[in-house]
């Protein structure tokens, strides 16, 4: 709760978890404040922004709500970019773990794969992947996540192999447990802080990694994604740019959000220390 | 020199396995794609009767089982023979080559800008943390990271080349106007300014903060506080010092934001109809070339190591204690 407190105390911290719950809030309740289909048409195409009170962000190409569409994308941005951090933050301390804590040949051809990972661009990764079988969500946030995963499976590792030298650890194997258990009750439970610091870092650049997919036309078409938005208003960009230009903003402003969160958290979690 | 010849060879060697992977994973991959090399051939001729089917899958020796295939595949690489491209019909490492170029300006031109403003604004910043120099960079900065590249370039489009008409809106250079030597480069390096800014301002913001965060650490440190305590001048400690002994992390973060920066030019590349490595990526994608997908998957992680290898080198011989334990059998 101490936290909690001191991380609304800094004026990072403040400002990137009003923003972050802004942003959920709208993902959340985007069906209830725009309960059509964001994709339908409801208006002449073009319409410039602030022109129109009952369409304030204009319409696209097509004739569509830009801001019913901004809303229903804060969703999808939103849910790819945290559950592709949650995909890779599991995959990655359960592959670190087990390396560190198996040691020798396991360990080695462990960390070979991830050598391979880390030197495929992730973004290649996710296209080559997504292009195989097929744009829609789940695929999508797996493929970003199978670019993000080698960083959390380091930190694990590095983790586990102090961790496994405590006198705890010792105490646990004396008592008779199994080494599974003692890897995944002992040893995960105290290496997973610091792995944890590292996921504002990996939702931020998911959003991202999402928002290039879509861009490139690898998303679900039946979904509206910020990318796919400033995609489409490409075709446009000369007589209406606003139509890229808007989403991008909404875009920089979420990523933002993370990065000013985890600054924040950053500092009052190290004054803590500093104070203990 | 002898240390750097021992680290090098280390590298390539502990890098073949991993190559293996990428390869095998790749390979792996791609074959779960429905539909093979055929199937994309006859859709590009308009179809073949199935007598036709059957000659082409022997002749591409899709009739062979999966790990049969991948042992040709694995052994042909070994003689740098990546295959022939389905959408291009020509071999795919002449294709990637005569593409290669492009990249490697656009890449090299965006890390030289990134790294060399990066780290002085970084030193500007570090120079007194904490002072309003040092608080506007650091938020703006952090504003800099959050910005999507291919958005940034389709911003700058708009502004620079559709509006005011400075710089010109795609491609790497004027068609087809007869441009030789040094007007022709200058026409290349005149095409490249917007890709190359779109490209570098997120890597700027990385490398600026960690140069400060590097010199926020140095100044608290014991040979700091000496440095004072001698009366030296403040800019020659900033400079002599401190910026110094933050500058080593950002070397080795010059070869691990590779990976990412050559991911990153794919979709910059597709912004300007740049005809680079990158775009190639996107129309293997999109004519479902996985011959050609597996070769740009495959050269990426190559150009990664070397990369790598480099910065290490650079490294070696910038902090001589890298190395040093080196067996030098």
């Amino acid at each position: 709760m101490n936290v909690f407190f001191r991380l609304l105390r800094s004026p990072e911290g403040a400002i990137g978890l009003a923003v972050l719950c802004l942003l959920a809030l709208t993902a959340i309740f985007a069906d209830v404040i725009f309960p059509h289909d964001p994709l339908s048409i409801v208006g002449p195409a073009l319409l410039p922004p602030f022109s129109d009170p009952s369409l304030p962000l204009g319409t696209d190409r097509l004739g569509r709500d830009v801001l019913a569409e901004l809303v229903h994308g804060a969703r999808a941005s939103l849910a790819v970019g945290i559950a592709a951090a949650v995909v890779a933050l599991v995959i990655g301390s359960l592959i670190g773990t087990l390396a560190g804590f198996a040691g020798g040949l396991i360990d080695e051809a462990l960390m070979r794969v991830v050598d391979a990972f880390q030197i495929v661009p992730a973004f290649l990764l996710a296209l080559a992947f997504v292009s195989v079988i097929g744009a829609s969500l789940p695929v999508v946030v797996l493929a970003i996540a199978l670019g993000a995963w080698t960083g959390p499976a380091r930190l694990a590792r590095a983790e586990v192999l102090s961790i496994r030298a405590r006198d705890y650890v010792a105490a646990a194997r004396v008592i008779g447990m199994r080494p599974l258990e003692i890897a995944l009750s002992e040893v995960l439970p105290n290496a997973l802080p610091p792995v944890l610091a590292l996921s504002s870092v990996i939702v931020a650049s998911s959003i991202l990694i999402e928002a290039a997919l879509s861009f490139l036309g690898l998303s679900d078409p039946n979904v509206v994604t910020w990318g796919s938005m400033i995609a489409e208003g490409r075709n446009v960009l000369r007589s209406a740019p606003f139509l890229s230009i808007v989403p991008g903003i909404a875009l920089m402003i979420t990523v933002l959000g993370v990065y000013l969160l985890s600054e924040g958290l950053a500092d009052a979690l190290s004054r803590r220390r500093a104070r203990a | 020199m002898k240390r750097a010849f021992l680290l090098t060879r280390r590298r390539l060697l502990s890098s073949i396995p991993v190559l293996l992977i990428v390869v095998v994973g790749t390979f792996l991959l791609l074959e779960a794609a429905p539909g093979d090399a055929v199937d994309a051939y006859l859709l590009s001729i308009g179809g073949g009767d199935p007598a036709l089917v059957q000659s082409l899958r022997e002749s591409y020796g899709l009739d062979q089982s999966v790990f049969a295939r991948l042992w040709l595949y694995t052994s042909a690489l070994v003689r740098l023979d990546l295959g022939l491209s389905v959408v291009f019909g020509r071999p795919i490492l002449e294709v990637i080559l005569e593409r290669l170029p492009n990249t490697l300006w656009l890449m090299g031109s965006a890390t030289a800008l990134s790294f060399g403003l990066g780290s002085a604004l970084g030193i500007a910043a570090g120079a007194r943390p904490g002072s309003a120099t040092d608080r506007a960079l650091s938020i703006g900065s952090l504003a800099l990271y959050a910005v999507p590249s291919f958005w940034l370039g389709l911003v700058f489009s708009v502004v620079f080349a559709v509006q005011l008409r400075w710089f010109p809106t795609a491609g790497i250079e004027t068609i087809a106007s007869g441009k030789e030597g040094l007007s022709r480069a200058l026409d290349i390096a005149w095409h490249l300014v917007l890709p190359v800014a779109a490209l570098s301002f997120i890597y700027l913001a990385l490398f600026l903060r960690m140069m400060r965060a590097g010199m926020a650490e140095a100044w608290r440190q014991d040979f700091a506080l000496a440095a004072r305590a001698k009366g030296l001048a403040r800019r020659r400690i900033v400079h002599r010092h401190i910026a110094r002994n933050a500058l080593l992390p950002l070397v080795t973060m010059l070869g691990l934001q590779a990976a990412s920066m050559l991911g990153g030019s794919v979709v910059i590349e597709s912004v300007f109809a740049i005809p680079g490595f990158g775009r190639l990526a996107q129309e293997a994608v999109a004519g479902r070339d996985a011959p050609l997908l597996t070769g740009i998957i495959v050269v990426s992680a190559v150009l990664v190591i070397v990369v790598n290898l480099l910065v290490d080198i650079a490294y070696a011989l910038l902090d001589l204690r890298v190395g040093a334990a080196e067996p030098s059998a």
